[in-house]
């Protein structure tokens, strides 16, 4: 589901940026959770993308 | 049996105790007075009981009192400690006592009371002591717009005690759902608001239209219809039951047992838009949101999606930032172990440069000691 994968995204997101605002990381772990959190909003970015204005009617 | 004559007032000076205690000689005595005074015939004159005997009689043979279906509004209701009721019924003009026995009220399937218009059946019966008619009940039923408005409370309340209204039960609506199901009159005010809404604030947004009745006496089932139809296609994540306003026996479709129950089973999350704002119907009871209007449905079921990708840039340009942070942080932390690192390294270098001369010091003097004479 879109909602799940959007919320879940950002929450990923703050949590890294949190982890990175501390410090306590070393280089390699602080540069893999960059690309981590930058690929995470490519992906939420996607979702927001996916939609094409779609009229169905069923009957 | 005491008996109680009209003209007990006339002899009540003469008799002080009553003319029941009299003999059957003062009795004609009496009588006799009367005929002497007032011109009247003993055998004109009937006792209290006899006439409210005759009254009885003719009340409850009379075809026009054995059965009567009567209208009117129900005013001082009474329910008994035995169990009976009383109440009477009125109309404009006039009031009728009536009495529903306990045993007639099994197949009263609604909660009688002040104010509510009913149809009864029943039979005109005296009480013969106090010669007063009432209806005695056999069906009662509720009629109009009381009728409508008692069935809605009651159904209001047993669908609660079900907890069918229950905030527990509610389900989330999702911030981004994959498609939205629409459940309207496909070329109503109330489909064009939602579209336009929708256009506004997530142009791409994908929608499933289901065109329903909204009105009438088929509209609660094609309404049911519609939400199957939506709920049977994964990708609807969310669902707008909506309809413009309209009187409230327009709108009485949303009231509908069957309809709240599969609202209340649906496994996606519904919103209601129904009416206007003082509208409130069993459905927007029962939704997961209620909505006041069609538009404001839409803007629940519907984010704006250009404040949902300033959200995504924002959290991007926060990300990029606390990167740089802790790289900057850590070249400081870098140059300063260096720094220190070289001045471990040249007090190291003191330490052998004192300790080098110290020995060249000292051997130089053992030299100049084992030279001299």
């Amino acid at each position: 589901m879109n909602d799940e994968k959007f919320m879940d995204g950002k929450l990923k997101i703050r949590n890294i940026i949190l982890k990175l605002d501390e410090g306590r990381v070393t280089p390699d772990e602080a540069k893999r959770l960059f690309e981590q959190g930058m690929s995470t909003i490519e992906e939420c970015d996607s979702i927001l993308n996916c939609y094409k204005g779609k009229r169905e009617e069923i009957s | 049996m005491r008996t109680y004559y009209f003209t007990d007032i006339l002899i009540k000076n003469r008799y002080p105790q009553g003319i029941s205690s009299l003999t059957m000689a003062e009795k004609i005595n009496v009588l006799q007075q009367i005929q002497e005074i007032y011109g009247i015939t003993p055998s004109e004159i009937q006792s209290v009981s006899v006439l409210s005997q005759n009254i009885k009689q003719i009340l409850t043979t009379h075809p026009h009192f054995t059965s009567v279906l009567v209208l009117g509004e129900v005013t001082n209701f009474n329910k008994a400690s035995s169990g009976h009721i009383y109440f009477d019924l009125k109309d404009e003009k006039s009031e009728i006592a009536c009495t529903l026995f306990m045993s007639m009220q099994k197949n009263v399937d609604f909660d009688l009371d002040n104010g509510l218009q009913v149809l009864v059946k029943g039979e005109i019966a005296t009480y013969e002591p106090r010669s007063r008619y009432q209806i005695n009940i056999m069906q009662i039923l509720p009629v109009g717009e009381g009728l409508s408005i008692l069935k809605f409370k009651q159904l209001k309340e047993k669908l609660a005690k079900e907890g069918l209204f229950d905030e527990s039960r509610k389900k989330r609506i999702p911030i981004l759902p994959r498609k939205i199901g629409i459940m309207t009159s496909k070329n109503s005010a109330a489909f064009k608001d939602i579209v336009n809404v929708v256009d506004s604030r997530f142009p791409k947004m994908d929608i499933v239209i289901a065109p329903v009745i909204v009105q009438g006496k088929n509209a609660s089932e094609d309404v049911i219809r519609g939400l199957n139809l939506l709920s049977k296609i994964d990708e609807v994540d969310t669902i707008i039951l909506a309809r413009g306003g309209g009187s409230a026996e327009e709108l009485m479709v949303f009231n509908d047992e069957a309809l709240v129950r599969a609202i209340s089973a649906s496994k996606k999350p519904l919103i209601t838009g129904i009416g206007h704002e003082k509208d409130t119907t069993l459905a927007d009871l029962v939704a997961d949101l209620r909505a006041s209007t069609p538009s404001t449905a839409a803007k629940a079921a519907v984010y704006d999606v250009k404040k949902l990708k300033d959200e995504l840039t924002s959290l991007e340009r926060h990300l990029e930032r606390s990167y740089k942070t802790y790289l900057a942080s850590r070249k400081v932390y870098k140059k300063d172990v260096e720094i220190k690192e070289k001045n471990r390294e040249i007090a190291k270098y003191k330490v052998i440069t004192i300790i080098l001369i110290s020995l060249i010091i000292l051997i130089s003097f053992i030299i100049i000691a084992w030279v001299s004479p």
